[in-house]
């Protein structure tokens, strides 16, 4: 178990395949156009991965990838923690 | 690919029957521009054609570097072959991966026993590299959706029982399980391409063509991103796991040509021009079966990294073997420009892999961004 927060990992990821080291929380990285195809599937290997979860047909929803506030709460719920 | 002790009793079982029962009619194959449908059934009887899904699915639950040499294997044998493999494993990786519950349990034990063959529908008439803004569209008409629309280049196209489509729905890019007798769907063979003739390609039109709503893939707006890269992913790897056995092929071809051909009172393997040759080929091999051994640990690691080095596995591999082959058709001289020799059909087989799935140009512009983001990490 990594001990860093997974906002924290969400973060470092985001801000490194990004190349936008000032990400707001609340940012939406689609809408705003700073991630594009190839990266939706590198950072749904990358969740999975990290937080060993399956992101499953269901849960494919702009919404639970769209900021780093979104993917932390989807993480959060789909680990039990929230 | 470089066997470790875990891959080299499933290489023998491969190469056996790569050997027995597909090289021999490579060349058939290529001049009819068919692919036997009685190979066809023997391939999917070995399970060949989906081994990577898990058991419960119909698959063997093999792991992507013993996938890999497979895909070597029939690489290596018939281009062709190794088309089925591929069009028909990205359709399957992309239902098995975001395929509803239903549609998993319904097809991949199909797919995987081959009772139902999968081809995917990307290209159009006027959409090629730009695959995420596709022209098609479909809509919805009750509990069904009507597509209209055109795919061109469809590999297995003249022989799939289903194809995996994209298109507009509702403004986004959504992808659509199609099956080959829906009304309005029309099926044109192409005939007369450049290599992997073999390959059944087809051209689609899509005139109100009636699609139950529950094919849907994914969810809409995700068909492109996650969908048909999902199914890219799965095709580069396969792609580049064939360019490795293509490129043996060259190398075999050339060396065991170079030891028996003389001019000059010798054999022409012992003139410096041909052994820089056979040298860059043997080496450019080694380097491709590392990276996509790198590539199919990755895969098994579940490792987001697996997509960047899928890619330059795909790119290293595929113009290496355009390489080799225009080596090995150099070294064989005249005979290598006639169907005397497999070098020709390499040569022309080689070609279509710099095209496919992520063309050398498009990998070439992706695989930068890679170098900016991921290097600061390692």
């Amino acid at each position: 178990m990594n001990a860093v927060d997974p906002k924290s990992q969400i973060r470092d990821y985001l801000e490194r395949v990004t190349r936008h080291p000032d990400l707001r929380d609340d940012q939406n990285i689609f809408d705003d156009g700073i991630v594009n195809s190839i990266f939706a599937v590198e950072l749904v290997v990358f969740i999975e991965d990290r937080f060993n979860i399956t992101i499953e047909n269901d849960d494919l929803d702009f919404a639970n990838f769209a900021s780093i506030d979104a993917i932390a709460a989807f993480v959060a719920r789909k680990t039990g923690a929230a | 690919m470089v066997s470790t002790a875990r891959q080299e009793e499933p290489r023998a079982a491969f190469r056996s029957f790569a050997q027995a029962e597909i090289l021999p009619r490579a060349a058939e194959i290529d001049r009819d521009q068919r692919f036997p449908e009685d190979l066809l059934r023997r391939i999917a009887k070995q399970g060949y054609l989906a081994p990577w899904l898990p058991r419960e699915s119909g698959g063997q639950g093999m792991d992507f570097v013993t996938y890999g040499v497979l895909t070597e294997e029939v690489g290596r044998a018939c281009s062709s072959a190794r088309s089925l493999l591929t069009c028909h494993g990205m359709v399957t990786q992309a239902i098995a991966r975001w395929g509803s519950e239903a549609q998993k349990r319904s097809l991949l034990p199909l797919l995987a026993a081959g009772q139902r063959i999968a081809a995917f529908a990307l290209t159009e008439p006027t959409v090629g590299s730009d695959a995420a803004s596709p022209q098609g569209t479909a809509v919805t008409a009750g509990d069904r959706l009507l597509l209209n629309g055109e795919k061109s280049w469809v590999t297995f196209g003249q022989r799939a029982d289903l194809f995996l489509v994209l298109a507009r729905y509702e403004g986004e890019t959504s992808a659509f399980l199609v099956d080959r007798d829906s009304p309005g769907l029309t099926v044109s063979p192409v005939d007369g391409l450049l290599g992997t003739r073999g390959a059944m390609l087809a051209n689609l039109r899509f005139e109100d063509c009636l699609v139950p709503k529950k094919n849907i893939v994914g969810k809409p707006g995700f068909g492109f991103n996650m969908v048909a890269s999902e199914a890219l992913n799965h095709g580069r790897y396969s792609v580049a796991c064939g360019c490795v056995g293509l490129l043996r092929a060259c190398l075999e071809a050339s060396v065991a040509y170079t030891a028996t051909r003389r001019q000059f009172g010798t054999e022409i393997r012992e003139h410096q021009l041909v052994r820089q040759k056979i040298t860059d080929m043997m080496i450019n091999l080694r380097c491709a079966e590392l990276l996509c051994r790198h590539a199919g640990e990755l895969k098994d690691q579940r490792d987001s990294r697996a997509i960047a080095e899928t890619m330059m596995a795909k790119y290293y591999a595929s113009t290496s073997a355009v390489r080799a082959a225009g080596d090995a058709v150099q070294l064989h001289g005249a005979n290598g420009a006639s169907d005397r020799y497999p070098v020709a059909r390499y040569y022309r087989d080689a070609k279509i892999m710099e095209i496919i799935e992520g063309s050398t140009q498009i990998l070439q512009t992706i695989i930068a961004e890679f170098a900016y983001t991921d290097l600061p990490a390692r």
